[in-house]
């Protein structure tokens, strides 16, 4: 082991390996920072680059993209509430609104050592485990993966805290969205409506930036002005290194985000999108303030970014020990292993140590380096928080839709961010958990082929969930989160008696606009339930089963949703149940707004993306950058032009000129 | 300034001709695209990919060989694209065989037509094999298969899967009741299901298998190779079943329907010698995956035997458990 370290140090820190390392890293934090774009799209991209490299070389390439990636994409995340990937979604709850109030620094400084010091521990569980890889693999059978999505999806329920309700209903019309298309187990399509399109199912990185950035930046255009509403005096960055501190003062929330990162990513198909989550959802009912969450907590930055990069750590165990992908990154990486001859496998270890040191080193150093290289930049890039609105909107719309185009070179992933953009919206508005809706995506499949196959392997036979032991005690785990809010109720309202206090009734939801808007979202998920229900019985039984099934129950907590909405004496007890408070449900965001500005907002990205279908990118850009500035920002001509030019130069400059993409010509040009 | 005038008219009005002439003489003027209808990575992939450099090589005019992966619904979206591709022989991709063959027997209906493609070259074939898990103590040899007393619960990627459809003939061949377990990602995926005991046994290409039979973590039963590259293996045809024989996945490349034959013998000769080749070969060696090399004439005959049999058992291949 000793000697196969060294071999892989004297393999890396060759003046070619270094710059390697160097190039990877700088790769990974701008494919990290653009919505859309991340470590999978870099790999893939780079592949044909490794053809003429010595393998220790794309070792070191693929390492530092690996490591740098999520730190990238958790800047984007914090600046302007859009996460650069989909992990770093976790990160936007607290890092956002440290921005906000101008601690932007804060929040990057912690974000970055906290990537660097979780990556790092990551690989020390890589290194202590790969002994011991093929166990753990073996330990997680079909029962197992099934109970594991299911547990996953309520822990993250629970942890919107008040919208557990929401958050159940977020999920399970995530779910009925995730089971779009193929079927794995039995090789039948599904809800596609004949659309070529969908056979393999919703694409999650195009859903997650509409959920997340085009929603987001509707949102900022309806509210208007700068990200940092506290005024720009706050906004110097002086806090970097207090940041960098309290990664090490709250070492807890540091170390418990790593494990669970490590944990997650080496369940194959879980990913970094659950770990965060989890791991964000964790620290919040670890902490004795869970209320402070949301509003700018820091351990709120910590811990989603130290389970973020450990989980690269603990991918890589299944990818080595048994070719497996832990997750997308891993999946396309297994190619360049392959592609360099080493097999990977049980044999991999004996074969190639060298080159798996090699790796594990690269990711290391890169974890430290896009950190430092990351905060060095980090004044200038807050200065984002600073921009004009209605100059960033339309900058970020752009860049991220010609990111999910490069993703596929397909244009409907366009129109796939398009439309979660809206469903992002009207889940904003209305108070809906949007992470839920994207933890069901990931898990919908997980889970769905883990009930069939273990169906199949018990003969039918329910009981295989529980004689097995590790699935009963995530099934064990599981149910305590689902009673978390009822019982703390029942514990609050003992307590009270105890006191002597009178029972009192739950209070009323705050009024948004008249009742009657509150039941938008309700009634719109309960078409959607008996639409899928309806649709779902056109199938066959094995194919309709699992989706029949979400379908019922989301009519039932859509119904349960209704009720709660209309403020009744049921309703409040009904959302009392399930929020674990007497005091009602928590306050919708913001201050009713015009519906006028809703539509304005929404008409100017509808426009920019009929503009797109039909001219390109390179027609529809500067003319959407520019009208949206002058009409919308009320700027000057001049400005506009500067606007334009820059996002337009920007995508050309990135995605033609440096990756060699051709971005989407047209319906009329194409 | 008539003249000028008649000149560039007649230039231009001759200029259709010529590159016409050329286009029959020198093919091929432009870069050529390899569509690779899977993601990159795996063996569909990095098949092509090897024999591209060297295939650019053996072709005229210093034209290059560019890979473009289609991914997507397993291989249906990359066959669609090369049936509406224009059969100029610009556009060929890699086809999966039986992969691409499958769908249409078992009665789906699909926008693109096998038999219609134009096949260039076979660039590899991995024979199946039948494995147990190493520590099943039950299930040591193709006999005990037989002897289970139930059906032999097998892993597979799923219903019109490859594996899949071979089960359904080993069942009808030689007589092995399976149940199938599905929705495994790839034959590792299931393979290492199998070992962990979700199911009893299964069926992939025997080169998935090298690396778990040297670790011990996987039991050899029966091979459809002709000749075992496993040690103490039974082949098929020693047990009985010679037809079988060659079962398995072949990696061919196709042109699109209509491609005319001048066209399909310049790029067939390219890729004979790009197999051949130093570079190729070495790549061959480094990721133990070698060629196996038909030309035109010998794939395409290859292919109408192979379509034959699956036709045969095309019954076998719908049936679900």
């Amino acid at each position: 082991m000793l000697e196969s370290t060294l071999a892989a140090f004297d393999l890396l820190f060759t003046a070619r390996g270094l710059l390697f390392l160097a190039l990877g890293t700088v790769i990974g934090l701008i494919f990290g920072v653009i919505p859309g774009l991340g470590g999978t799209t870099a790999i893939a991209l780079l592949i044909p680059l490794t053809f003429g490299m010595k393998p220790a070389e794309a070792m070191s390439l693929m390492g530092g993209i690996m490591g740098s990636v999520s730190f990238g994409g958790s800047i984007t995340a914090i600046l302007i509430n859009t996460p650069g990937i989909a992990p770093a979604a976790a990160t936007c709850f607290d890092g956002y609104p440290l921005a906000q109030q101008g601690r932007a620094g804060l929040a990057i400084g912690a974000a970055g050592a906290a990537s660097s010091v979780g990556g790092l521990l990551g690989v020390v569980v890589l290194v202590v485990v790969i002994p011991l890889a093929k166990q753990i693999v073996l330990l997680f059978g079909p029962p197992e993966f099934f109970m594991l999505a299911i547990m996953g999806l309520s822990a993250i329920a629970l942890s919107t805290g008040g919208k557990f309700l929401r958050g159940i209903i977020a999920g399970l019309a995530g779910l009925l969205l995730a089971f779009v298309g193929y079927d794995s187990v039995s090789g039948g399509i599904r809800f596609t409506g004949g659309i070529e399109y969908l056979w393999d199912g919703i694409p999650l990185v195009p859903a997650l930036t509409g959920l997340f950035a085009i929603s987001e930046m509707i949102n900022l255009s309806v509210k208007g002005g700068v990200v940092a509403t506290s005024g720009q005096a706050n906004v110097a960055i002086t806090r970097v290194m207090d940041g960098v501190r309290a990664v090490f003062t709250h070492y807890r929330v540091t170390l418990r985000g790593s494990v669970i990162g490590t944990f997650i990513g080496a369940v194959p198909g879980v990913g970094g999108t659950v770990a965060s989550f989890l791991s964000y959802a964790s620290t919040m009912h670890a902490d004795k303030d869970p209320a402070s969450y949301g509003k700018g907590n820091i351990k709120g930055v910590i811990a989603p970014e130290a389970a973020n990069n450990a989980k690269d750590g603990g991918a890589l165990i299944p990818t080595l020990a048994f070719g497996i992908p832990g997750s997308a990154e891993m999946a396309i990486f297994l190619g360049v292993l392959v592609l360099h001859g080493m097999e990977p496998g049980p044999m991999l270890m004996i074969e190639h140590p060298g080159m798996v040191f090699t790796l594990i080193l690269a990711l290391s150093a890169s974890c430290v380096l896009a950190t430092a290289m990351g905060l060095m930049v980090t004044r200038q890039l807050a200065l984002i928080t600073l921009v004009d609105v209605y100059v960033l909107v339309p900058a970020v719309v752009s860049v991220s839709m010609v990111g999910v185009y490069a993703l596929n070179s397909n244009v409907g992933d366009v129109v796939t961010a398009f439309v979660f953009g809206a469903v992002g919206y009207l889940m904003i508005r209305f108070d809906y958990p949007r992470i839920t809706m994207v933890i069901a995506l990931v898990l919908g499949e997980l889970a769905e082929r883990g009930f069939h196959q273990s169906m199949m392997m018990s003969d039918g036979a329910l009981s295989v969930f529980l004689t097995r032991g590790l699935s009963a005690a995530l099934f064990a785990i599981t149910v305590l989160i689902l009673v978390t809010p009822a019982a703390r109720l029942l514990l609050e309202r003992l307590r009270a008696r105890a006191r002597g206090v009178k029972r009192r009734a739950p209070a009323a939801a705050p009024a948004l606009q008249g009742d009657g808007v509150r039941l938008v979202v309700p009634v719109l998920v309960l078409a959607l339930a008996i639409a899928m229900l309806v649709w779902a019985y056109e199938y066959e039984p094995r194919t309709r089963m699992v989706p029949a099934l979400t379908a019922w129950t989301l009519l039932i907590f859509a119904l349960l949703d209704i009720a709660a909405a209309t403020g009744t004496r049921p309703g409040r007890y009904i959302a009392a149940l399930f929020t674990g408070s007497l005091a009602g449900p928590e306050g919708d965001e913001g201050k009713p707004l015009p519906p006028r500005r809703v539509i304005t907002a929404c008409s100017w990205v509808t426009g920019y993306l009929v503009a797109v279908l039909l001219v390109g990118f390179h027609a529809a850009t500067p003319v959407y950058v520019a009208l949206f500035v002058i009409v919308q920002g009320r700027m000057s001509l001049r400005g506009a032009l500067i606007a334009a030019a820059a996002t337009a130069g920007f995508n050309a400059v990135t995605f033609e000129w440096l990756m060699q993409f051709e971005l989407y010509r047209g319906l009329l040009f194409g | 300034m008539s003249t000028m005038r008649t000149l560039a008219i007649v230039a231009l009005a001759t200029l259709p001709l010529g590159l016409a002439g050329q286009g029959q003489a020198a093919f091929p003027e432009k870069d050529i695209t390899i569509i690779i209808p899977f993601s990159p990575g795996g063996g569909m992939d990095t098949t092509p990919r090897a024999i591209m450099g060297p295939m650019s090589k053996y072709l005229p005019n210093n034209v290059k060989v560019i890979p473009k992966n289609v991914p997507g619904a397993g291989g249906r979206r990359g066959y669609n694209e090369l049936m509406r591709a224009a059969p100029d022989g610009y556009t060929i991709s890699v086809i999966n065989f039986p992969g691409a063959a499958i769908p249409s027997l078992t009665g789906e209906k699909v926008t693109y037509d096998i038999n219609k493609f134009v096949w260039i070259a076979r660039l590899s074939n991995s024979a199946y094999l039948i494995a147990s898990a190493g520590k099943n103590d039950a299930i040591k040899s193709f006999e005990d298969l037989k002897k289970l007393g139930r059906p032999v619960k097998m892993t597979h990627t799923g219903y019109g899967s490859t594996s899949y459809s071979a089960a359904g003939i080993v069942r009808d061949a030689m007589g092995i009741e399976s149940t199938p377990l599905t929705g495994y990602k790839s034959s590792q995926e299931y393979i290492v299901g199998m070992i962990r005991g979700d199911g009893d046994a299964t069926i992939a290409p025997v080169e998935s298998f090298y690396k778990f039979v040297q670790s011990g973590d996987v039991k050899p039963l029966v091979t459809f190779e002709a000749k075992s590259t496993l040690p103490g293996v039974p082949t098929v045809r020693s047990l009985g079943y010679a037809e079988l024989e060659g079962l398995g996945v072949d990696r061919i490349l196709a042109a699109p329907p209509g491609t005319p034959d001048n066209v399909r013998r310049i790029l067939s000769d390219a890729i004979m010698k790009a197999m051949q080749d130093p570079e190729a070969q070495a790549w061959a060696q480094k990721v133990r995956r070698p060629f196996d090399p038909m030309d035109t004439d010998e794939v395409t005959a290859y292919l109408s035997k192979s379509i034959a049999l699956y036709t045969k058992y095309k019954s076998s291949l719908l049936k679900r458990e």
